[in-house]
């Protein structure tokens, strides 16, 4: 690089550099302001006795898609095997799946106990906006759960495509999971849609 | 066990980690995706099938009771006094982390609290500021690999790292030299082990009910929660500075979903579903 194009390069630098970061905090705090969002909207749901049963599990449910790319979730957890699946097989998982997440979660509601939710900051990892939370618990100072979560961005709309709690992906998680299941059935999808129906049922019965 | 038997104990669980690596670690590199090494599954099931059995029919009934007999001031001190045993090894291993931080608040925590035995917590609505190490960390943050993944009897999910660490902490602990003789030793290892147990189970005892109930493989599942606790316990919790390492952030670095195979960022033109 000759002192011309140097020159050049820096001026760029000093031309860019003040603005990335503006732009990075902007979208940091739109996406922050977005889980706040989710985490009241959550909350108030949950302490609302008034909505239970199949109402309050159809208020979840809309909750969940308006925030949570379930599409992007639901293949990344089959990874590989998302490409081997069949058009059907695809759609009887996508719909299992969003179900066993609004049982497994609607489940738990009623052990609600006073906790608080804070977002406490965000930052850009690779192509994707982390957002730092917390819940915390009036009762016990170890009781606080740190939560981060994973955002993408279209058109200026935040979708969440993951949950960290205290450093455990949710995702990644339940990505383990199912390849373990169709590993352990010769890699054959079927029979995990049907242990994934399996397990829905009851969770069904545990309302 | 006596001091010496520990120490037999110690070589032998060695060597059997040593043999382990020794005899797969070929199968390590083609293994794709997450860090999972799992090279004696068969083993590790049965044995968590053991622990399993262990939990439905000791550990759930005892944690209920406890949970619902013993008043909840009396649970509290009993959990202080089993984070107090802990701290020595705490301060031992953040010391050999090079973390004075926590040590000092750790040992801060132990002489403070050391006037009541540990029964009672006078840094209550603070807390003391410190995070538990183990000598499993301090091996995890000086670059040693988790090894593979183990299932212990009774003790439950761990790997080659961690289980050294546990033997490791054995020698950390004051108590191991206080006590004398093997009957009073057994006996408050296995008490101590025992309260232990019963004390997270009845803490989190409906969470790890449910997440039994959701689970379409617990085995796997618990796995995954094992190595990726444990790596971010390592990092005290920071994001990886690395990411394509343990935590999986290279899953997430590589993935695009197939409905969207122009988009390089993951993000979506127009949302198909």
């Amino acid at each position: 690089m000759n002192s011309f194009h140097r020159s050049i390069f820096l001026l760029f630098l000093c031309i860019a550099l003040p603005l990335a970061p503006v732009h990075a905090d902007e979208k940091g705090a739109a996406a922050e302001k977005f889980v706040a969002n989710l985490g009241e909207s959550a909350l108030a749901l949950v302490t609302d006795k008034a909505v239970v049963g199949e109402a309050r599990r159809e208020k979840f449910r809309m909750l969940l898609n308006e925030h949570f790319d379930l599409n992007w979730i639901g293949q990344f957890v089959l990874g590989r095997n998302w490409r081997r699946a069949s058009p059907e097989q695809r759609e009887v998982y996508l719909k299992l799946f969003e179900e066993s997440i609004v049982f497994t979660y609607t489940n738990q509601f009623d052990s609600y106990s006073g906790q608080m939710f804070e977002v406490t900051g965000s930052g850009e990892n690779g192509r994707y906006t982390v957002v730092k939370s917390k819940i915390v618990d009036p009762a016990s100072a170890q009781g606080n759960v740190l939560i981060d979560w994973r955002l993408i961005e279209d058109d200026g709309k935040f979708w969440i495509v993951d949950v960290v709690i205290e450093g455990i992906s949710m995702g990644i998680t339940q990505r383990n999971e199912y390849s373990s299941v169709i590993e352990s059935n010769g890699g054959k999808i079927d029979p995990l849609l049907a242990r994934m129906e399996e397990i829905l049922e009851g969770l069904r019965k545990r309302t | 066990m006596n001091f010496l038997s520990r120490i037999h104990w110690a070589a032998g669980v060695l060597f059997v980690l040593v043999a382990l690596a020794g005899c797969a670690t070929q199968s390590e590199e083609t293994t794709a995706g997450p860090q999972i090494y799992d090279p004696i599954e068969p083993v590790n099931r049965m044995f968590f099938a053991v622990n399993e059995t262990v939990d439905t029919f000791m550990l759930q009934p005892t944690a209920f009771v406890y949970k619902t007999a013993l008043p909840d001031p009396m649970q509290e001190m009993v959990r202080n006094f089993l984070r107090w045993l802990r701290s020595p090894v705490v301060i031992a291993n953040s010391l050999l982390q090079g973390d004075t931080d926590n040590a000092g608040n750790a040992t801060e925590q132990f002489f403070v609290n050391g006037i009541t035995v540990g029964l009672i917590d006078w840094g209550h609505g603070q807390d003391w500021g410190y995070r538990d190490e183990d000598f499993g960390q301090t091996l995890g943050l000086h670059g040693v690999d988790g090894g593979p993944y183990l299932v212990l009897p009774l003790l439950g999910p761990s790997n080659g790292r961690d289980l050294v660490g546990r033997v490791v902490d054995i020698f950390f602990d004051p108590l191991t030299y206080i006590v004398s003789g093997p009957g009073a030793q057994n006996a408050i290892t296995i008490g101590r082990n025992g309260t232990e147990a019963v004390d997270f189970r009845a803490r989190n005892f409906d969470q790890i009910n449910e997440l039994k109930a959701s689970s379409l493989d617990y085995y796997a599942r618990l796995r995954s929660i094992y190595l990726q606790r444990r790596d971010a316990v390592i990092r005290n919790g920071e994001p990886d500075p690395e990411p394509l390492t343990a935590d999986g952030s290279k899953e997430f670095e590589d993935f695009t979903p197939s409905d969207r195979p122009n988009s390089v960022t993951g993000e979506l033109p127009t949302k198909s579903n």
